[in-house]
């Protein structure tokens, strides 16, 4: 668990110093483009130098503080929430979300009338409430339908 | 002077004005209530009803609106963890944990309560210093803007006190970020990869959305119970909504600090808006007995940035009525308006309209307090959200974030940010890095960078010369300075 | 819903003026022939967010484009890219007519001109419709500083120009300008738009700001700062007393070519495009739309009233300058046009 904490702080200054290093070498931006975000981005690498050394200095010395804190989030509702996405895509902003809505809810025990109720109430909240009163863009039409995002 | 507040007194009280105003607030609430929908949205759907309104009642309706949609998004911010727009990310680190406790009424109580005498605050601050505010914004230049910011990076560290090296890191990872997108000295792309989307950078909204609202989604699916704990509900009643009301007048020094600070910082156009609700939250935590408590659900970390939101609202109007320079994004909007209405806010229209410029600050006044007393009835209500299982609330709030988010861009790519940046939410949540730390490192990083340039270029490195800009370091050092002052002192006295 | 009560309101108006004059147009009969967008939704793009010029001249001239053409408009917002990724969008739209977009024409040539990263258009092929408007451009200054132009140069100083970029129509106009007039000019970018450049003007921090009159005239309010000279080749009406450039300083062909080429860049304005490739027909069909829009009396009133004065220019105008600016520069023109606008005075 100690170790594992040691991962974020090292993708990012991994992350910030290639970064940076396109910057220079790959983009070859002047010195005043790049002077701010040198300064800050090795702040950062600093930084997660110094909170990796703690972390590693700190093995198994140190009561759950964040074991509390931390509840393991299944693999499944990130799965669950991921699929948003290519109903969606499939089905746009206003079919999609109702799909969505109605296949979730059944999946995770509500009744087939519950489910068709909110996925309903999805569309009646979409379509005539962002699209018709408030006049916001909502693609209904599928995303791979659309020219340009 | 006084006869200038009496007309403007009269101009408000009419019926036709305090009728659209009322007709106005529910809209602005539910928006409000919508995240990802922000003031400029209400404001901008709302213009097109205002055309063959009177001048006045057609500014009273835009800017009742516009007042209620900050009362919906701290409800949001509080209940679901979600904030309803940016400035309401302050208003989540404690808010929402006293919603899992239980205790959400007493939250939304505290917060609606602070609002509403912040905004009076702001507006009665408004009104007096209107016809003198002038000078006063003219001596905020580039340099004050960058200290000012810089005191805002300081105030990061504070937030993250817990862990100091973590509440930094997030914080000057947020600034790092801010810098993508065209750079402002030379107009080159910093990191754009050749994709338009990037040319401008990342967007706040998904930022906000992503880093606050997905891991609560994700730990709803997961453990399919509600956001109150249970075992430690108490029954919905108004009981806990008046207390938390009340509780505001019992941590007043709090109130007007942070009523101060929102308005101090709304005055000056060149400082963003969205940093007013940390700055205060983060002073309230360190001028408060047991400032580790915070983040745990303390009702003044939601008393403080709530009362200086609103403040600031008031604030901003001040250089966009005296100067005709918008205090805020949302006050340029508003200035559209003013042109619709063929008027043109700036010294001649002080001149020759007080009474109305005042009268608008009213209106704002008022509309706080009646949005809020408004939010007050539907709190019951509202709170059975608390009550509603994750697996029923999740899918809803995640369709509802994407939706919101969408429509604060009309970009599809924006909400791919959105899964993105809710990966980098549940890492940084689950490892206890600060992400309002990064959100406002995130707002400040390009206008530290911005301000800097210009006052080098302007003024030479004697710029931190200037009295204003000492005396903001001075007042800075005092405040992050204050946990550790007997300390000082005894240094002090040694040296 | 909303539209359709301002629309009857503005129905009510044009009907008297717009009903005799129409008819001519629209032989009965022909009608479905002469109306091919009647039915579909046609949308404009804005390259900036809600509340901005170029957002209201979109929605102000949308009923009228729906009333004679029976299409739905709808305007779509997408800002990003100093307002330029809107047209990388526009470019890649399917060229139906039912794309258009209310575009920044300096800004793009500008960007075009200087190579900019991020342009996928190419102006010398884009639909061009019609101009809806151009502005004149005001110089600002302190109300410390003198009184004139020619006072400010005698007295040798360097004068300070606030801008958010140097291609931004800001940082360019004061580029030109110190250039033709030869003045020891320093361009501070980094503001974060043009109220904070005129705020900075204000307070003193900058002493001066080249701007367009709109914007110039709100700011010149309460003397916080003094228009001393007009930048375009005539004056502007908002202040018509104020000189122009040319008027106050007599220059050789030589001295005026690039600030010639600015105002012809200025001249070009703020137009309505549509992507290229549309079929000869359907540009002609969108072309005589806006033409009859944009110079129709009613509508040139209501537009004044609102503060967003419409100054149509023909499309074959359009094409010849966009082909003239674009192409004919020759290469040391060229490079001294990027060499002042983006490099000098910094």
């Amino acid at each position: 668990m100690n170790r594992a904490e040691a991962v974020f702080p090292a993708l990012i200054f991994a992350a910030v110093a290639a970064l940076l290093l396109a910057g220079v070498f790959a983009f070859h931006y002047s010195w005043t483009v790049i002077a701010f975000p040198f300064v800050a981005g090795v702040v950062v690498c600093l930084l997660c130098l110094l909170d990796i050394f703690l972390t590693l200095g700190r093995l198994g010395a140190r009561p759950g503080a964040t074991d509390a804190a931390a509840q393991a989030l299944s693999l499944a509702s990130l799965a669950w929430a991921l699929s948003l996405a290519p109903f969606v895509y499939a089905l746009g902003f206003v079919f999609g979300p109702a799909a969505f809505l109605f296949v979730y809810l059944r999946a995770h025990g509500s009744s087939w009338r519950f489910s068709g109720i909110v996925a309903v109430a999805s569309v009646l909240v979409t379509y005539g409430f962002f699209i018709k009163v408030l006049h916001i863009l909502l693609p209904v039409q599928p995303l791979w339908l659309l020219a340009s995002w | 002077m006084l006869d200038a507040l009496v007309s403007a007194g009269g101009l408000v009280f009419q019926p036709v004005v305090l009728f659209n105003m009322m007709l106005a607030l529910p809209i602005g609430i539910v928006i409000g209530l919508l995240p990802g929908l922000s003031g400029i949205t209400a404001i901008a759907f709302l213009i097109p009803f205002t055309f063959g309104m009177e001048p006045l009642v057609g500014l009273a309706f835009l800017l009742a609106a516009y007042a209620a949609v900050s009362q919906g998004g701290s409800i949001t911010a509080i209940l679901l963890g979600v904030p309803g727009e940016v400035p309401n990310a302050a208003t989540v680190i404690d808010g929402y944990q006293l919603a899992k406790q239980g205790r959400a009424g007493y939250a939304i109580g505290a917060a609606l309560m602070a609002s509403a005498l912040g905004g009076l605050f702001g507006c009665v601050v408004l009104a007096f210093l209107l016809p003198v505010m002038q000078p006063v914004i003219l001596s905020f230049a580039s340099p004050e803007n960058f200290f000012l910011s810089l005191a805002g990076v300081a105030f990061i560290a504070m937030l993250g006190a817990a862990s100091p090296v973590r509440g930094l890191i997030a914080g000057m990872l947020g600034i790092f970020m801010s810098l993508f997108g065209y750079d402002p000295v030379e107009g080159v792309p910093r990191f754009w990869m050749g994709s338009d989307y990037m040319l401008d950078g990342f967007r706040l909204v998904p930022l906000a959305m992503g880093m606050f609202a997905l891991p609560e989604i994700l730990q709803l699916m997961t453990s399919g119970k509600s956001i109150a704990q249970p075992g430690k509900l108490e029954a919905i009643s108004s009981r806990q909504v008046v207390e938390g009301g009340l509780a505001v007048f019992k941590h007043l020094g709090i109130f007007f600090r942070s009523s101060v600070l929102g308005t101090l910082i709304g005055i000056m156009p060149g400082v963003g808006g969205a940093t007013a609700p940390f700055v205060a939250y983060a002073a309230a935590r360190q001028t408060a007995k047991n400032p580790e408590t915070f983040g745990q659900g303390r009702v003044e970390g939601v008393i403080a940035p709530e009362a200086s939101s609103n403040a600031k609202e008031g604030g901003a109007l001040v250089p966009t009525l005296a100067l005709g320079i918008p205090g805020s994004s949302s006050m340029a909007l508003l200035l559209g308006a003013f042109l619709i209405f063929g008027l043109q806010p700036g010294p001649e229209f002080l001149k020759k309209h007080m009474d109305i410029a005042i009268a608008l600050a009213w209106i704002v006044a008022i509309a706080n307090v009646a949005s809020s007393a408004l939010m007050f009835l539907l709190a019951r209500a509202l709170i059975y959200v608390t009550r509603v299982p994750g697996h029923i609330l999740a899918p809803i709030l995640l369709a509802i974030v994407v939706i919101g988010t969408y429509s604060a861009g009309n970009s599809v790519i924006d909400v791919l940010f959105v899964f993105i940046f809710g990966t980098l939410g549940v890492v940084m949540e689950r490892f206890q890095y600060n992400r309002p730390a990064l959100l406002l490192g995130f707002v400040l990083g390009e206008t530290i960078e911005r301000n800097f340039h210009v006052s080098m270029a302007a003024y030479g490195p004697s710029f931190v010369l200037r009295p204003i800009s000492i005396g903001i370091i001075a007042v800075a050092l005092v405040f992050l300075l204050w946990p550790q002052r007997r300390r000082v002192a005894l240094l002090w006295r040694r040296a | 819903m909303h539209r359709h009560h301002h629309r009857r309101a503005f129905l009510a108006l044009l009907c008297a003026a717009g009903f005799a004059a129409s008819a001519p147009l629209s032989p009965a009969g022909a009608q479905d022939a002469a109306m091919p967008l009647k039915g579909q939704t046609v949308r404009i793009f804005v390259g900036y967010s809600p509340g901005g010029g170029y957002d209201a001249y979109a929605r102000m001239l949308a009923p009228y484009f729906e009333k004679k053409t029976g299409a739905t408009v709808v305007v779509e917002n997408r800002p990003g890219g100093g307002g330029l990724t809107a047209l990388n969008q526009l470019v890649r739209e399917p060229a139906d007519g039912t794309a258009m977009m209310m575009l920044n024409g300096e800004a793009a040539i500008m960007a075009q001109l200087t190579k900019q990263p991020g342009v996928s258009f190419d102006m010398t092929q884009i639909g061009n419709l019609a101009r809806v408007a151009h502005e004149q451009h005001f110089v600002l200054v302190n109300p410390n500083m003198p009184g004139s132009l020619k006072d400010i140069i005698a007295a040798g100083k360097p004068v300070k120009f606030s801008a958010t970029g140097r291609i931004d129509n800001l940082g360019d106009y004061a580029a030109v300008l110190c250039e033709t007039l030869k003045m020891n000019c320093q361009i501070i970018t980094g503001y974060k738009g043009s109220k904070e450049a005129g705020l900075a003007v204000m307070n003193g921090e900058v002493d001066a700001l080249a701007i367009s009159d709109g914007s110039g005239n709100d700011y010149a309010q309460g003397d916080k700062t003094k228009v001393i000279a007009t930048i375009g080749n005539e004056r502007s009406e908002f202040k018509p007393d104020v000189a122009t450039v040319y008027e106050q300083f007599k220059l050789t062909p030589d001295e005026k070519w690039l600030m010639d080429f600015r105002l012809a860049i200025k001249d070009y304005g703020r137009v309505m495009v549509a992507p290229p490739d549309v079929p000869a027909d359907k540009l002609k069909y969108l072309q005589q739309v806006w033409r009859e829009i944009l110079t129709d009396p009613a509508v040139m009133q209501e537009a004044a009233k609102a503060k967003r004065p419409l100054k149509y220019l023909a499309p074959d105008k359009l094409d010849k300058t966009t082909g003239d600016l674009l192409k004919s520069l020759p290469p040391d023109k060229l490079e001294k046009v990027n060499e002042v606008i983006l490099k000098k005075f910094s």
